[in-house]
């Protein structure tokens, strides 16, 4: 299940380090090995919240619980208790109700992002094609966001 | 892009665990702040034995007679569930101590306002107030009610009581088991437990403007229940 026709599409290095990753066999575990790129995390990020939206937002809110569950399940994690509140926090905290994910800690965040991002957005949970748009997406919104009038940091300094 | 479908269809094992630290190292620092269990303060006894211990060769303490006007201190058990031995119970009648409490939380009069009572809970009494919170949860929602409307509900009772720092999520999820719905409500932890029972039965009873009659019935009703519970 190679995504290798679609890396030269990727605009960033970070962008083909997330689909090499995806293309590989084990997604999530492939996609926890970049957490020692700054860029690539950052762009993980804005991929989960791309993949998150095109997938619930307009639906039934209960079926992000649901997901949640068939994806632990299958993972063979815990699928009855914090961790799935803490996935679910996740998800609608990214389609809209942020205060719920405040309390999960990064590491764990991190990890429940390669687990989700790994389901959601590779084939055949979304055709080739569309895995590159998505990524496209995301870069766009990484660049968006990073630009110097978009951060807080440089706004309070002026 | 449609919700992922290839569990069904991939036939690929499942991925092993991700590479990362225990979850137990990941809780540390990170997780939200919960109230835990505060230990018990020293008793009296011990914190003044020294001071109060006589000194060798002193005269011996002179057991003083009891003092008829001083009220008999407080029973040393937890503060209960269970009907006093002896005591009949009236129809719609709150015949327990912790159902008292809860009615007193319900009129924002309890003693704590951190959602559980200074002093032990015994199981019984955790038992009314869960029964309590479940009855007040499915008079005030249907079990198809929208999820945005519960979401909304449990927000404001959440900020309502924000002194007690309840997880949102947490509480939205026992409010939904409450109405029958499987969701993820294992371990949560059992401070957060008794917070949501009667913080969030505090803040229905308000929604649904329970006059002091009809609270008094929902939480005798639910004492009913737990005491009915026991016998079984």
């Amino acid at each position: 299940m190679g995504q290798t026709g679609t890396l030269d599409k990727a605009a960033t290095a970070a962008g083909r380090l997330i689909l090499e990753a995806l293309g590989e066999e084990r997604p999530a575990r492939s996609l926890s090995r970049l957490s020692d790129s700054p860029r690539a995390v950052r762009l993980l990020r804005e991929l989960f919240t791309v993949a998150v939206r095109r997938s619930f937002v307009g639906r039934e809110p209960r079926d992000i619980t649901r997901y949640v569950r068939d994806l632990l399940e299958y993972q063979a994690l815990p699928a009855g208790g914090e961790l799935a509140r803490e996935a679910e926090a996740m998800i609608r905290a990214a389609i809209g109700e942020p205060e719920l994910a405040h309390g999960v800690p990064e590491l764990r965040r991190f990890e429940l992002i390669c687990h989700m991002v790994g389901d959601l957005v590779r084939p055949p949970g979304a055709p080739s094609g569309e895995l590159t748009a998505l990524v496209d997406q995301a870069e766009q919104r990484v660049a968006r966001f990073d630009r110097p009038r978009n951060r807080v940091v440089g706004r309070r300094s002026m | 892009m449609k919700k992922n479908r290839r569990r069904s269809s991939r036939g690929t094992e499942p991925e092993p665990a991700l590479p990362l630290p225990e979850p137990e190292a990941a809780r540390v620092g990170g997780r939200r702040p919960r109230r835990e269990p505060e230990a018990p303060p020293p008793e009296p006894e011990a914190v003044n034995a020294g001071a109060r211990r006589p000194r060798r060769g002193a005269e011996p303490v002179v057991e003083l007679p009891p003092d008829p006007l001083r009220p008999e201190p407080a029973a040393m058990g937890a503060l209960s569930g269970q009907l006093p031995p002896g005591t009949p119970r009236g129809a719609g009648l709150i015949a327990t101590d912790a159902g008292r409490y809860l009615r007193q939380a319900a009129r924002d009069d309890a003693p704590s306002r951190f959602g559980s009572p200074d002093g032990e809970v015994d199981e019984s009494a955790r038992r009314v107030w869960e029964i309590a919170f479940g009855l007040a949860v499915r008079r005030r929602f249907e079990p198809d009610t929208a999820l945005a409307e519960i979401s909304r509900t449990v927000a404001t009772a959440v900020h309502e009581h924000a002194a007690a720092g309840l997880p949102i999520l947490d509480a939205e999820m026992l409010v939904r088991a409450a109405l029958g719905e499987v969701v993820p409500v294992g371990d949560i932890d059992g401070s957060v437990l008794l917070g949501v029972h009667l913080l969030l039965f505090a803040s229905l009873a308000d929604e649904l403007a329970l006059g002091d009659a009809e609270l008094d019935q929902l939480i005798a009703e639910a004492e009913e229940k737990a005491e009915a519970l026991v016998g079984v």
